[in-house]
């Protein structure tokens, strides 16, 4: 009686929402045509090239814009509006970490690691030292992205800037993949890489094996090692054994290397990487966290109405900076975690569980914030892309900032689209992260607590706090 | 070795690349669009003192005019118009007062030629006060032209002259407007009936000047010891607001001019002021109504509610909401509500507007530094406003909910980011939302509990039903 109980439990707690099973897969190279691209050395390269010659308008513009309003740089309208926004809105919710298939800022790291462009050398260059493991996790993106957003009012708006931080994570790049082996740079310091690592949990794509039992039978191993159609893993991961989205940076190498085709592409329902158990962990609870924290102050101080923070963030006075970098960094690494922390604690004390360590219901826990980070994020980025998005057009025709009309856009006026639609937009979208969150936060407690009943009581604090979250969120984007 | 040395070139190779790119980017920089000086505007009193002065001879000297504080006004070559300058007129000054009933000014310039006949090629002295129709627009650099028509009072020496002392000099002869021996063409044009030293004109725009119809300012200057003394006197307001300037209120602008006719100045050829405040005194017995009436018309309501009242203040508002609706249909008839915006980067002040749904007001900004715009989201208004030119826009607040404003306008690096809030009370869509979080958090509870009830029997029926 008491497994057929579980059972059911558990055929409900695989829903989606209890109506889409989180099991349901749909392998995309499944498709002759994809199979075949997704093997060609070629690919992504090609789309890697083309994306590179775009960052090279980028940077370029940024070098020559200077100060000047940010708003006709290509740069920072390429990088802020579209890049960041499509980053936000569509790569990482559905597609995972497609971005970083297509990414150009660590390809001459790597190009100078292999030597090669298209073909295939295993033999390494670099010094290829091991990361260190104490710095194996993503406190260093933690911090690092951190420490970017204190310098967004620079960033975000002078060319200038934005040219220095795309520009240094290049250099970074290159530096760190001549000392270090492979993609060690996207592993662990990126800061592009840590909230595409989190929030692709969430995504509705995957790289996965078809079948485990051929894995366990092939004893070479050739996406770890690397043959001769590709490299061994870049992301140094065992692809074999694929469990979350988090640290796999979708290169395909695997395609290429697997003698057996058994890799798969695969569509999935929303979220369901939440709920695997694998490598949880304070530095990405950490994450979850800053880009809170992160969401809340890029919309207080850039669309928000309070110019006393908006010269704080432009850095109009050094005391006025440091105000907001303190404010900035306690409310992310402190007061955020902290309310979690007595969440998790009240959860705890309620649910009446005694076994179960703090530390552990905090971590795991931790992971339903994750729709809702990234509804807020959708919300935040529609707030730019409405009003702003007419600048594109410009840019496109005149990068340089130089009166060039390339496309016959040049002159198309700043134009808002719908943004009378904004708030309902925001509070729509946030509305769906809330449900998605309260769902999986109903599930990780089962998952913490075990037994349905002390779940079930953990629950509650984990609710109120969620929704508290929410109806703030909806305060600030529109109440 | 070999592997190591490579590697230490791409190293310092790459530093070296970024390093020069950032140099040559910091070398080769340029910012954002710099800032205007705004020239801080005179102030003019215009007191109360019971005189009533007749325009005789003596009036121009009256004791009163002892009394009254002299304002010292620099003069600037009028440049926006040819033809251009020649000598220029450094100072005039100035002298205000009303009785309740009228309003005097008195210039006084020093000239040490009194100019009062007109010929073909010898021009007149002369002199005006010019004042813009529209009360609420400040025009911070009269070169920039006006952004509302203009009533302009011209004192003219020869039309003085022969006004108080019959003395024609050659004929009647109006030199800006009809020229000599204009009579003796076929087509003789009429000369209007001289009805006053001072002609009363309107001008749209700069460079388009039309005489009024009814010429209701009266003027007499007296030339003396090597200075012009002009007194200028005019009801405070009449009953033609289209044409006459007003001042009904407590404030109003005003702009002096001054005509050398030794120096050839005729029509646009004058030496101009900036724009003047005038601060108008109130009658003592008429004070407090007057005082009240200012407070309705600059009464701005900025939002302080906190997110807790509002929360609280959350069911109130619905209930509320039948009998706020009736009473702004009576409110709506009336004039706008004006809110006064004023804009500098990279924020408005007031940034948040609380309004109620289905209010007229009227968005009106002055910028205090560079060009900014203002668009409101969801209504689709766009406003500009130059620093020293007035935006406006009057509508209804007919959607209810918290639309932000934002820059149109580039002015500099965090223009994108230079946003308000309007407030368009009750907020539906918040408290819509409110009550969606609301009923989704009791149905998520509801349903948890419920399954831990049905965990003591029935529960296999939770997933087979699902
Ligand atoms: S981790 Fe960063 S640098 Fe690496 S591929 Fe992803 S975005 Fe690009
Ligand atoms: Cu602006």
């Amino acid at each position: 009686m008491s497994e057929q109980n579980s059972n059911n439990q558990n055929d409900n707690d695989q829903k989606m929402l209890g109506i889409i099973p989180l099991n349901w897969r749909f392998d995309l190279a499944s498709i002759p045509i994809i199979r075949w691209m997704l093997k060609q050395r070629w690919f992504p390269m090609i789309i890697i090239l083309a994306n590179m010659f775009l960052f090279m308008v980028i940077l370029m513009s940024g070098v020559i814009g200077g100060f000047s309003s940010g708003n006709y740089s290509f740069g920072v309208m390429f990088v802020w509006i579209l890049w960041w926004v499509v980053l936000m809105m569509l790569l990482v919710p559905v597609l995972s970490r497609t971005w970083c298939m297509i990414c150009p800022l660590p390809s001459f790291g790597e190009w100078l690691q292999r030597m090669k462009i298209f073909g295939v050398n295993n033999k390494l260059g670099g010094l290829n030292i091991k990361w260190p493991k104490k710095l194996s996790n993503m406190w260093i993106m933690n911090i690092l992205f951190l420490i970017t957003t204190f310098f967004s009012g620079f960033f975000t708006v002078k060319p200038l800037a934005t040219f220095f931080l795309l520009g240094g994570i290049i250099v970074l790049g290159i530096l760190l993949s001549m000392v270090f082996e492979k993609r060690s740079f996207c592993l662990y310091v990126c800061p592009v890489s840590g909230f595409q690592g989190l929030y692709s949990n969430m995504a509705m794509t995957e790289i996965r094996v078809k079948d485990p039992a051929i894995c366990a039978k092939h004893k070479k191993k050739t996406c770890v090692t690397g043959n001769k159609k590709g490299y061994g893993c870049p992301w140094l991961l065992q692809p074999h054994s694929f469990k979350r989205n988090t640290y796999c940076g979708m290169c395909l190498e695997c395609f290429k290397t697997c003698p057996f085709d058994n890799m798969a592409f695969n569509i999935r329902p929303p979220g369901t990487d939440l709920l695997v158990n694998e490598q949880r962990g304070l530095d990405e609870a950490w994450k979850n966290f800053i880009m809170l924290a992160i969401a809340v102050m890029f919309y207080v101080a850039m669309m928000g109405p309070w110019g006393t923070l908006k010269n704080w963030v432009r850095g109009e006075t050094l005391a006025g900076w440091l105000k907001f970098i303190t404010l900035h960094t306690t409310f992310g690494l402190v007061a955020i975690p902290g309310t979690f922390l007595i969440t998790s604690w009240v959860s705890k004390l309620v649910s009446g569980a005694k076994d179960i360590a703090l530390r552990t219901v905090f971590i795991n826990l931790s992971y339903c914030l994750i729709p809702m980070g990234m509804a807020a994020w959708i919300a935040f980025s529609f707030g730019f892309l409405l009003p702003n998005g007419s600048y594109i057009l410009h840019i496109l025709s005149d990068p340089f900032a130089l009166g060039w009309d390339l496309f016959g856009t040049a002159n198309i006026p700043w134009t808002p689209v719908g943004t009378g639609w904004l708030v309902p937009i925001q509070f729509a979208v946030l509305f769906g992260g809330y449900i998605i969150s309260v769902d999986f936060g109903y599930k990780l407690c089962l998952q913490t607590y075990g037994d349905t009943a002390v779940a079930k009581r953990g629950f509650i604090p984990l609710l109120v706090l969620l929704t508290l979250v929410t109806v703030a969120f909806g305060w600030l984007y529109g109440g | 070795m070999n592997n190591k040395v490579s590697i230490a070139i791409v190293i310092l190779l790459t530093l070296g690349v970024f390093t020069w790119l950032i140099n040559y980017g910091w070398q080769n920089r340029y910012g954002s669009p710099e800032t205007y000086e705004i020239i801080a505007s005179e102030e003019l009193t215009v007191g109360y003192y019971a005189e009533d002065l007749a325009l005789k001879e003596t009036d121009v000297f009256a004791q009163i005019w002892q009394n009254i504080p002299i304002l010292k006004i620099v003069l600037k070559h009028q440049i926006t118009e040819r033809p251009w300058p020649k000598g220029l007129t450094p100072v005039v000054q100035v002298q205000a007062f009303h009785n309740g009933k009228d309003i005097y000014f008195k210039m006084t310039w020093e000239d040490d030629h009194a100019d009062t006949i007109a010929l073909i090629d010898t021009f007149v002295d002369g002199c005006a006060v010019a004042i813009p129709m529209d009360t609420e627009a400040p025009l911070r650099s009269i070169m920039m032209g006006f952004s509302s028509p203009v009533n302009i009072w011209q004192w003219q020496a020869n039309k003085d002259m022969q006004y108080w002392e019959g003395k024609t000099g050659i004929e009647d002869l109006d030199v800006d407007f009809v020229y000599p021996f204009e009579e003796k063409e076929i087509f003789s044009v009429t000369v209007p009936e001289l009805k006053s030293a001072v002609s009363d004109l309107l001008s749209q725009r700069i460079g388009s000047i039309t005489r009024k119809d009814n010429q209701i300012v009266q003027g007499r200057g007296l030339w003396r010891d090597g200075s012009w003394n002009v007194i200028f006197k005019r009801s405070l307001t009449t009953d033609n607001q289209e044409q006459d300037s007003q001042f009904s209120g407590v404030k109003q602008t005003v702009s002096f001019a001054v005509w050398d006719g030794d120096q050839d100045d005729r029509g646009s050829r004058k030496s101009i002021s900036e724009w003047v405040n005038l601060q108008i005194q109130s009658l003592p017995s008429k004070k407090p109504a007057d005082e009240q009436a200012l407070d309705n018309t600059s009464n701005i309501k900025v939002y302080k509610t906190s997110w807790i009242e509002k929360l609280c203040s959350f069911s109130s508002v619905r209930t509320a909401y039948g009998a706020t609706s009736q009473n702004q249909s009576v409110e709506t008839v009336k004039e706008p509500r004006v809110i006064n915006i004023t804009a500098k980067r990279f924020e408005y002040s007031p940034n948040r507007i609380s309004v109620k749904k289905g209010e007229l007001i009227t968005f009106r900004m002055e910028s205090l530094d560079v060009t900014h715009g203002l668009y409101l989201d969801g209504y689709g208004i766009n406003i500009k406003a130059r620093p020293g030119l007035i935006g406006k826009a009057t509508f209804v607040v007919d959607k209810p909910g918290r639309f932000t404003f934002r820059c149109s306008e580039t002015c500099g690096e965090f223009h994108p980011y230079m946003i308000g809030f309007l407030e368009v009370t009750p907020n539906t869509r918040f408290n819509l939302f409110l009550w969606a979080i609301g009923i989704a958090f009791v149905l998520m509870l509801g349903l948890v509990l419920c399954r831990n009830k049905q965990k003591k029997g029935v529960e296999t029926n939770v997933g087979t039903e699902q």
